[in-house]
């Protein structure tokens, strides 16, 4: 009896995880928009400085396994981004007013983005998705979805040169916090690369030597 | 970022020359039969790196993409082995033709050449030993010559005076690291096993 007792409460407790596991995957199209965008507007806009660890998750449909990377994050509004992976290698990309500096391996390099249109909506889609400011991005079609506990904005991309790379781009934001905890990235050929970000700090000090290559 | 493009499909294009463990190819795969690279490529004063997965997905048939740090594929393709007496000869006439197929590029790779020299560095890399190797004998694989050399662990070939290969393992034979040199277009290319 004792052992009918307890496999009753071990399947019981299975279930609810199962679905709680579930409920949490599965999202609705957002009831309220509106309350959403201007959660997202009032976030981004009292937000100054973000630091965060990550974790990156290159999914080819040939692997078994996914190649995983780890980095750091470090985002200063209006127009300053630090992605730097630390391993299994070392690779820094800033964004800072419009420059792009990489230090690839030891060698590093620099492009002017305000050079090109593409650039210039590339820096502005990271720079929108990093900050949280996703309502009506230009070049991509938004949708949003939502379940108990968290935002799902999707961005499909309308400019035709970006759907060549892009699919589509999925964005997870806590509710609570409003912060963006994992970024999914489906491209053209069918493969996955998703971020997950995790230890949030907002509005710490950040210094200007985060965005300059030495 | 066009030339890093340029640079990436370059690298990928002069892949690598495998040199052989016995009966092996250059490739280190693991038990699910997958390997994952970190591929430095340097164009004069140009430099690129990034992640090159390499899976054998049935017998013989091996499947080689190529992905930026950052995580976008650039190129991801198929290549279908042959028996070794079939594909390494030239036919009167003609080279041989191998099967590959071309699963998805990046348009500003996607030319006919690049892809050609893409194919034929990948198929340097699924080739293995299967006769004796002996220093200074030729073999042809994917339609060009190549000269071969070894010792037990440290091997290296040349497939002309344009394009000098070293391969370095451990006492253990273990992989470390493969340079391609291309001297006449100034373009070196590392590869190394990395954790995934």
């Amino acid at each position: 009896m004792k052992r009918h007792i307890l496999n009753i409460t071990f399947l019981l407790a299975l279930t609810c995880t199962v679905s709680s596991i579930l409920a949490q995957d599965s999202f609705e199209p957002v009831k309220d928009e509106a309350v959403l965008k201007s959660r997202m507007k009032s976030t981004a806009a009292t937000t100054q400085t973000m630091k965060c660890d990550f974790a990156q998750e290159k999914h080819l449909s040939f692997m078994s396994m996914p190649i995983v990377s780890n980095g750091k994050m470090v985002v200063k509004h209006p127009s300053k981004l630090r992605w730097e992976y630390l391993t299994p290698y070392s690779y820094i990309m800033i964004i800072n007013d419009g420059m792009m500096s990489m230090r690839d391996e030891g060698n590093d390099s620099e492009m002017d983005l305000s050079k090109s249109e593409g650039f210039k909506q590339m820096n502005f889609t990271i720079m929108s998705i990093m900050g949280g400011e996703m309502g009506d991005l230009e070049g991509f079609e938004t949708t949003y979805f939502e379940n108990e506990t968290n935002y799902r904005v999707d961005l499909k991309p309308t400019d035709e040169q970006v759907s060549e790379f892009i699919a589509e781009i999925r964005v997870y934001i806590e509710k609570t916090a409003m912060a963006v905890f994992q970024v999914q990235l489906k491209e053209a050929s069918g493969d996955e690369t998703r971020m997950y970000f995790k230890d949030h700090v907002l509005n710490a000090k950040v210094s200007e030597d985060q965005f300059i290559i030495k | 970022m066009r030339k890093y493009l340029k640079i990436s499909l370059l690298s990928s294009s002069l892949l690598l020359l495998g040199v052989v463990a016995l009966g092996q190819s250059i490739l280190t795969l693991d038990a699910y039969g997958e390997g994952v690279y970190n591929m430095q490529i340097d164009r004069k004063k140009d430099h690129f790196s990034g992640i090159l997965s390499v899976a054998e997905e049935s017998k013989g048939v091996y499947r080689f993409a190529l992905v930026s740090k950052m995580g976008g594929t650039l190129i991801d393709m198929r290549i279908i082995e042959q028996p070794h007496a079939k594909n390494t000869v030239h036919p009167p006439g003609g080279k041989t033709i191998e099967p590959s197929d071309l699963i998805y590029c990046v348009e500003p790779l996607n030319k006919k050449a690049i892809l050609k020299l893409l194919e034929r560095d990948f198929r340097l890399l699924i080739w293995k030993k299967t006769k004796n190797m002996t220093p200074g004998k030729k073999v042809i694989i994917g339609g060009k010559k190549f000269r071969i050399w070894s010792n037990p662990c440290i091997r290296s070939g040349v497939q002309t005076w344009k394009t000098a290969f070293a391969v370095t393992y451990t006492e253990n034979c273990d992989l470390i690291e493969t340079k391609i040199n291309h001297p006449a277009i100034r373009l070196h290319l590392t590869i190394a096993p990395m954790e995934h």
